[in-house]
């Protein structure tokens, strides 16, 4: 049980991070349409 | 307003001159444009759209919104003009609209909904994290680690409690400040007296620790908020398309030739050139010898009136005839017109209830829920301040007003998929509510149970081909609305006759010689019709009549809807004489017959009777429409009356109509039904919390299985 004394750090580390991501993807405004994207990725490029 | 003839979808010249390009453009060199583009639909026209991009030099970017109908372009404006792009648009078979550039208000708005999912992301990451220290703690697993755990819950809940929950202050802040109580209030108390409760047991080591429940809960409540918004923006946003659907620019002459300017800085005085079916944007004088002049847009009138030069035409009349040009006399705001254009913009503010509706019902029930726990809470004390403390908290926490918060809104996101599935494009998401009410219809002739353009009675053929000929080589160039019914009636011979001395004089008529014979068309107004004779030589050959023809499945649907015991009226703008021969062909009662109308007349009746619906359309019966407890535009004169309007049939057809009143029945009852499930739940619920069978933490997982349920039930019954 003491290898909890690592992982539950790290996990907690590891929600930190992806947290601060997501709060980058929002500043960055990746998030601003969330319609589109979905379609977009279901049509092929033409001529691909 | 119908200013989507096709010259001006092609004319974009208007973008690329300065007066313009300062109002719809952005980006440091001014080389970005928002479009807005109506039709789009799926995948492939984004994908469409947005190769654009690869195959026009000079567009830099193109990005599609889809849900919002827009397009961003960012050009490099050496090579590529704004004009073109719009050009490129077209060529693709959509209807770009140029935005003007985006106000403050916007830009605030969009950082604050990116505020907003930032504090969502901030509470599902402590709330995810909380409950996974806590679930080993519920099969009491934890062992040594117990404290440890709780601990770390403690801290993960301080930014819940801190940031999180903080639009759950000022929300309650705020409204006690104005003495009411709002959703936000419970949330508060929730949020705080159990961190406080919580923090407290913690610190006693006691095992009443809640940061779960109530970080989970928290998060919840977010989410559903979150989501309630993007509803109720998809489906009530208006504003910005209006902007654009104004009268945006008009030919201002020059001593070279013509420019475009933006409508609103015509001046007194200023010489403007119009072509055919264009709207006058100010009060006008006639500059060219004459010109015809439709004023249906304001009066209901089909048949166009015949101006003389130096005679004054009002603003939101629409020329009949070839070029004219005028003198602007009197500006937009200052007319009838204007008038009429603003009235409708100030009411459209005031317009949106549903949604808000459903937040007072769910305000009710919290408030009600939180009196009991608060009352529980004092009466329970003197028997166990520990268990009148948890028993109050899971019942706060139980609560679940999400019938209205969230059961409401999905209902109505159904009922305007069906809804458009039929051709109805609902911009009032009242309009269900309202429509269950409805007792009287009300139905505006032009456009809306006849069409707008006339129509030859006789049957064409029943004239000999060579007449057929000369009726058509006399017509050809004319700009009558008499010559458009023959063109549309006969079909196109294959070569015209050639007419010596065609003269066609406004008012009388058109004559000319072919083959050194006199040919004459004479035009008369009939009491319910217009008619037209047919002269060789001065000598009588034919009589022709026209009518607007009236359009498809109207008997039908005013049988069904006598049937269904509605009253319906029809009223009109025209003469009297004219809408009484309709009406009698269709049904109408005596009473129910309504002519010569003009558009404060038709208000007058509309708001003296009981729960009205209108169908109409044109600016004429904007204010009408605005009174009406369901305004339903037919198509035809889109723009003015969408403005006015909370729906709009996209097909010829009225059979919209009969689907609004089904649509509404079920949607009213499905709404109906989730708040019945909601109190049965939350009744239930509240019994069992108060009386000790369901902890906070239990609390916290029934209430999402209880939004869960309800969410299903509505699609389920919004599918079938």
């Amino acid at each position: 049980m003491n290898v909890l004394y690592l992982m539950i750090p790290i996990s907690l580390l590891l929600a930190g991070g992806f947290l601060a991501a997501f709060i980058w993807s929002v500043r960055d405004g990746q998030v601003d349409d969330l319609e589109t994207p979905a379609h977009r990725i279901l049509e092929d490029e033409e001529g691909a | 307003m119908q200013n989507s003839n096709a010259l001006e979808k092609i004319d974009f010249s208007f973008l690329d001159q300065p007066e313009f390009r300062k109002s719809f453009t952005s980006g440091p060199e001014s080389n970005c444009i928002r479009f807005y583009v109506s039709g789009i639909r799926c995948s492939k026209c984004v994908r469409k759209l947005e190769n654009l991009s690869t195959t026009v030099p000079g567009l830099k970017q193109l990005r599609v919104e889809l849900g919002k109908n827009l397009a961003y372009a960012e050009v490099n404006p050496e090579i590529l003009n704004f004009s073109d792009l719009a050009k490129k648009i077209v060529e693709l078979g959509f209807n770009p609209i140029p935005l003007s550039e985006p106000s403050q208000e916007i830009a605030a708005q969009k950082l604050e909904d990116r505020n907003e999912l930032i504090r969502l992301g901030v509470a599902a990451a402590c709330a995810g994290n909380i409950m996974t220290f806590s679930f080993a703690t519920y099969f009491g697993e934890a062992g040594a680690f117990y404290s440890i755990f709780s601990w770390l819950s403690f801290i993960l809940y301080l930014p819940v409690v801190t940031y999180v929950a903080w639009p759950f202050y000022v929300g309650a802040w705020t409204s006690l400040r104005q003495k009411s109580l709002s959703i936000d209030f419970p949330m508060a108390v929730a949020s705080l007296a159990g961190f406080v409760f919580s923090t407290i047991e913690l610190l006693r080591g006691k095992h009443d620790i809640y940061f779960d429940s109530l970080s989970g809960f928290l998060f919840l409540i977010l989410v559903s908020r979150w989501a309630q918004k993007r509803v109720q923006r998809r489906f009530l946003r208006r504003e910005e398309i209006e902007d654009t659907l104004r009268l945006q620019r008009v030919r201002v002459l020059n001593s070279t030739g013509w420019n475009w300017l933006p409508t609103d800085s015509l001046k007194i005085g200023d010489r403007i050139l119009l072509y055919r079916s264009e709207t006058l944007p100010a009060q006008v004088e006639l500059e060219t010898s004459y010109a015809r002049v439709g004023m249906s847009w304001l009066s209901g009138e089909i048949k166009p009136k015949t101006f003389l030069q130096g005679s004054t035409v009002p603003a939101g009349a629409r020329l009949d005839s070839s070029e004219a040009t005028f003198v602007v006399k009197g500006l937009l705001k200052d007319s009838n017109f204007g008038r009429i254009i603003q009235e409708v913009q100030k009411f459209n503010l005031t317009n949106n209830r549903i949604v808000s509706r459903a937040d007072k019902w769910a305000q009710w029930l919290l408030v009600s829920v939180f009196l009991c726990a608060l009352v529980f809470l004092f009466s329970y004390w003197s028997t166990s301040s520990e268990e009148a403390i948890r028993r109050s908290l899971a019942l706060i926490i139980l609560a679940c007003p999400c019938a209205m918060a969230f059961g409401v809104p999905l209902a109505l996101i159904f009922s305007l998929r069906k809804a458009q599935q039929r051709g109805l494009i609902i911009r009032n998401a009242n309009v269900f509510e309202n429509a269950k009410s409805i007792q009287t219809i009300f139905f505006d002739k032009t456009g809306t149970l006849t069409d707008s353009d006339l129509t030859l009675i006789e049957d064409p053929t029943s004239v000999s081909k060579i007449y057929q000929k000369i009726i058509l080589s006399l017509e050809n160039e004319s700009t009558h609305p008499i010559a458009f019914a023959f063109r549309k009636a006969i079909p196109n011979t294959d070569s015209l006759l050639s007419v010596e001395q065609l003269r066609e004089t406004p008012g009388i008529g058109i004559s000319g010689y072919i083959y050194g014979r006199l040919y004459e068309l004479r035009g008369e107004v009939g009491d319910s019709s217009i008619g037209c004779t047919f002269f060789e030589d001065k000598k009588l050959l034919f009589k022709f009549t026209f009518e607007a023809a009236i359009r498809p499945d109207c008997q039908m649907i005013l049988t069904e809807l006598r049937r269904r015991n509605y009253r319906v009226a029809l009223i009109s703008g025209d003469r009297k004489e004219t809408v009484e021969s309709l009406g009698k062909k269709l049904g109408f009662k005596d009473e129910d017959i309504f002519s010569e109308m003009d558009p404060d007349k038709k208000l007058f009746v509309i708001s003296r009777t009981q729960n009205p619906m209108m169908i109409g359309d044109g600016v004429n019966d904007s204010l009408a429409l605005m009174k009406a407890s369901v305004s339903v535009a037919s198509s035809g004169g889109v723009e003015a009356a969408l403005k006015s309007s909370d729906v709009y049939l996209t097909e010829p057809s009225l059979r919209g109509v009969l689907d609004l009143l089904d649509i509404s029945k079920d949607s009213i009852g499905l709404i109906r039904q989730n708040l019945l499930i909601s109190v049965g739940y939350n009744l239930l619920g509240g019994v069992l919390a108060l009386s000790g069978y369901i902890n906070p933490f239990v609390a916290a997982v029934l209430m999402p299985i209880s939004s869960g349920f309800i969410l299903f039930i509505t699609w389920w019954r919004g599918h079938s």
